[in-house]
């Protein structure tokens, strides 16, 4: 027994020994937190994560943290096997201004660098294997792998020339059904008339979910559709990454930087929301901040080359107007929003790597003028837009903020409302004369063919306020541009019309219809379900909207990812109701009959809601695409917004038979 | 109209303004451009009727009074709003780290006008303030009713 105890510690210790040596020289080497693009473990089976056309160019990028003591003294991207060395200034290592915690949450370590090689593209299709490897002050090295796919183009179709993207912000089925039902019409259980988007012959269902929830927002709602990639929520057009800079994550580069660049392509982007916001933005702006404004709307102008840039339409002045600092006196009350803070200044590799303007904080910057000096023609009404006739470039800015939507717009047009003169804005286009000057322009000065992308930015931000009648009008405004769009590709064969939403809004449903004749209803009781339900007949106005809303057997809405919400089953007048707010009489009234009675009786019953705040949320379901003209046939089936960059590129490139 | 006033507000010293007195209605090409009366009553108090705007979460030190019912502050809008141009964010005193609470209804409220671009702390800038008076601030946050 002696002779086993004697020789077992001896062996005990020697392999505790060997142990603790070799944990020491595991923990001495840099830890690279996040490599990007990111990949999928690799033994999950979805497919790659990160995928881009032949070709396209994306940004490399490496967090890693040094051992204590030391700093990370170099680093080398490969892919495949072989080290990239970079192009002179594309390429940079920075150590200030990072966040002050890692992706994993922990503290972010003394002298970490964030690690980059800029506007990287490979033309080979298939998985690509990417590692880094960086090299600490004390010799150690580390090395981190990941993945990329090149999706391959086959040549040899019909082109698709030009491509316009309707976007219905929020615009689930429910949405469009019940739109068609408005302004259609059925009987005897059929649809008395088809919506354009109805019309298109090849149907879709798209995955939304963003690279971080499977409940996205508008952000990556766009941005996955236009760059192949998965987005953080609020961010557009990059990956995230662990510097506090919004403006210098890694980019990806989009579809209309792609074609252009490629192919001489333009980009057209008409909206009713402000043009800041994050559906216009994530088809030209690369930040992890969507509510950067000044830098978003600086960057339309300045990046023009890379996006080529032609048409630029909507809402947002506000971000336009010159904010000189308070060093100037008298104050300016012109109601600019701009400051610098949420402006832009681009690292130097960015710069190099892309070839991106530099960019500066400059609040006191007069957008309009720089616009204008640099070819473009301004516009700031209807009127000013249909007299402006086929200029070569167009900027279009109608209000301070989002447009007044259609249901207001029309009101003001038939001369009974003046929500519209309230905002300030009483001459806005619709969205389809928008569509349709934009076509015009993009036709007339595009030989090599462009991008439009046109937005019913409201369909969303009306079902946010549950408000039916102003959601179901948008789309309805929204389905007005499809036919322009659908019109141009009919005469332009070499054309494809993608019409899709970024995300479903409310969980809106068609419930029933109201079971009463006329108001007074203000209970759920009143919802007539199934067969009482009928058919809602409204009657259409030679402007191509119902006459009114409140008709009697009205359709009735309810929401499934409501917030609570006092629901009176009748349409505002204005745009948010106040559950104090008085009964306004503003003859002539003989489109709104209502009892004065009813409004004062406390607007309606309460209806609670599932999720917190006063708006209703987004919801993860699928939401259905449609297609029509050159390239249409590749979007039936079930399919990830970000597959629907790359049919497009195959539409745009490769073409089909 | 029926105005809901918070109590004791009446000042005998204010002028009556409205929200379409601000600028120049229709707002032109450029930017927004202030009327004669609104700039000959910066620093002085005034009295305005509008509604308080839900702001989701509650801005911290001000409220944004409008002539029209609005909300802000959806996550999935920022700085995209649906608001009026002229609207007057009323602050409701150097120290206020709470907001105060929403206050459906048409308010009629007082304090002293300031004009000129401004950065608040949550990233808006605003043009047109008021400083609420000490009395109606004590009034509405302790959400005595009119």
């Amino acid at each position: 027994m002696n002779h086993c105890i004697s020789t077992y510690p001896l062996r005990r210790v020697l392999l505790a020994l060997t142990l603790s040596t070799l944990a020491l020289a595991s923990t001495a080497a840099p830890v690279i937190s996040r490599l990007t693009p990111p990949s999928n473990p690799p033994s999950a089976e979805a497919t790659a994560l990160a995928r881009f056309l032949p070709g396209q160019r994306f940004d490399l990028q490496a967090t890693v943290s040094p051992d204590a003591g030391t700093s990370i003294v170099s680093f080398s991207f490969a892919v495949d096997g072989a080290s990239l060395k970079p192009a002179p200034n594309n390429s940079a290592m920075l150590t200030t201004g990072l966040n002050s915690k890692l992706s994993d949450g922990s503290s972010t370590p003394a002298n970490t660098a964030v690690v980059s090689l800029r506007a990287y593209a490979n033309a080979i299709p298939g998985m690509h294997q990417l590692s880094v490897t960086a090299l600490q002050s004390d010799g150690q090295k580390a090395t981190r792998n990941g993945n990329f796919e090149v999706v391959g183009i086959t040549r040899g179709g019909k082109v698709a020339k030009n491509i316009i993207l309707l976007l219905g912000d929020g615009m689930g089925a429910a949405h469009r059904t019940a739109a068609r039902i408005m302004v259609k019409g059925y009987a005897q259980g059929k649809a008395q008339g088809r919506l354009a988007m109805d019309t298109f012959p090849y149907t879709g269902m798209v995955m939304t979910a963003s690279l971080n929830s499977i409940v996205t927002d508008s952000a990556p709602g766009m941005a996955n559709y236009v760059n192949g990639n998965k987005a953080n929520n609020n961010e557009e057009g990059v990956f995230p990454d662990d510097t506090v800079d919004a403006f210098d994550n890694p980019r990806i580069e989009y579809l209309a930087e792609y074609l252009h660049r490629l192919k001489g392509r333009t980009l057209g982007i008409v909206t009713t929301a402000d043009v800041f916001d994050a559906t216009p933005a994530a088809n030209a702006v690369h930040t992890s901040n969507r509510g950067n404004g000044s830098g978003i709307v600086d960057q339309y102008l300045d990046d023009r080359t890379l996006t080529g840039l032609t048409v630029l339409m909507g809402g947002g002045r506000k971000w336009f107007l010159p904010n000189p600092s308070d060093k100037t006196s008298p104050q300016a009350i012109n109601g600019s929003q701009r400051r610098a803070a949420s402006d832009y200044v681009l690292p130097g590799d960015i710069v190099a790597g892309w070839g991106a303007a530099p960019g500066a904080k400059d609040p006191g910057r007069d957008l309009i003028a720089d616009f204008t000096a640099a070819g473009y023609a301004y516009v700031s009404d209807k009127t000013g837009m249909d007299s402006a006739g086929t200029p070569d470039k167009l900027l279009g800015l109608f209000s301070y903020s989002n447009m007044n939507v259609a249901f207001d717009k029309i009101n003001k047009r038939r001369g009974v409302s003046t929500v519209v003169d309230e905002f300030g804005f009483p001459d806005q286009p619709m969205l389809d004369e928008m569509a349709d000057k934009a076509l015009k322009i993009l036709s007339k000065n595009s030989r090599n063919g462009f991008y439009l992308m046109i937005e019913g930015a409201s369909i969303d931000k009306q079902a946010h306020l549950m408000d039916s009648d102003r959601w179901i009008e948008e789309t309805i405004e929204f389905d007005r541009a499809v036919k322009v769009a659908q019109d141009f590709a009919a005469k332009h064969p070499d054309t494809l019309v993608i019409v899709t939403a970024d995300h479903e809004c409310a969980g809106a449903a068609i419930i029933g219809a109201a079971a009463a004749i006329m108001p007074p209803f203000p209970s759920a009781t009143t919802v007539a379900t199934y067969e009482a339900a009928r058919f809602p007949k409204y009657t259409i106005a030679a402007d191509g909207y119902p006459q009114t809303t409140d008709v009697p057997g009205r359709m009735l809405i309810g929401y499934g990812a409501n917030a609570d919400r006092y629901e009176t089953w009748l349409s505002s007048d204005q745009p948010t109701q106040d559950s104090q707010q008085p009964f306004i009489a503003a003859p002539p009234l003989s489109n709104h009959p209502r009892s004065p009675t009813l409004r004062n009786a406390g607007a309606g019953f309460l209806i609670t809601g599932q999720v917190p705040g006063s708006s209703a949320v987004h919801t993860a379901t699928d939401v259905p695409l449609s297609a029509f003209g050159r390239g249409a046939l590749l979007f039936t089936g079930t399919y990830d917004n970000t597959d629907v960059f790359f049919k497009i590129g195959q539409a745009a490139l490769g073409g089909v038979r | 109209m029926q105005a809901v006033a918070a109590p004791a507000a009446f000042r005998a010293d204010a002028t009556d303004l409205k929200f379409h007195e601000f600028f120049k209605l229709p707002i032109g090409p450029r930017g927004l451009e202030a009327t004669e009366k609104l700039k000959l009553l910066a620093g002085e108090r005034i009295r305005i009727v509008g509604y308080m705007i839900r702001q989701d979460p509650p801005a911290s030190g001000y409220f944004v009074l409008s002539p029209l019912p609005a909300s802000i502050g959806d996550e999935d809008d920022s700085l995209a709003d649906d608001l009026p141009a002229s609207v007057v964010f009323v602050h409701v005193g150097l120290h206020a780290t709470q907001a105060l609470p929403f206050r459906p209804g048409l308010l009629r409220i007082t304090g002293m006008l300031s004009l000129g671009a401004h950065e608040e702390a949550d990233g808006r800038v605003s043009s047109v303030r008021l400083q609420l008076d000490p009395e109606l601030v004590r009034a509405m946050a302790a959400g005595e009713p009119p």
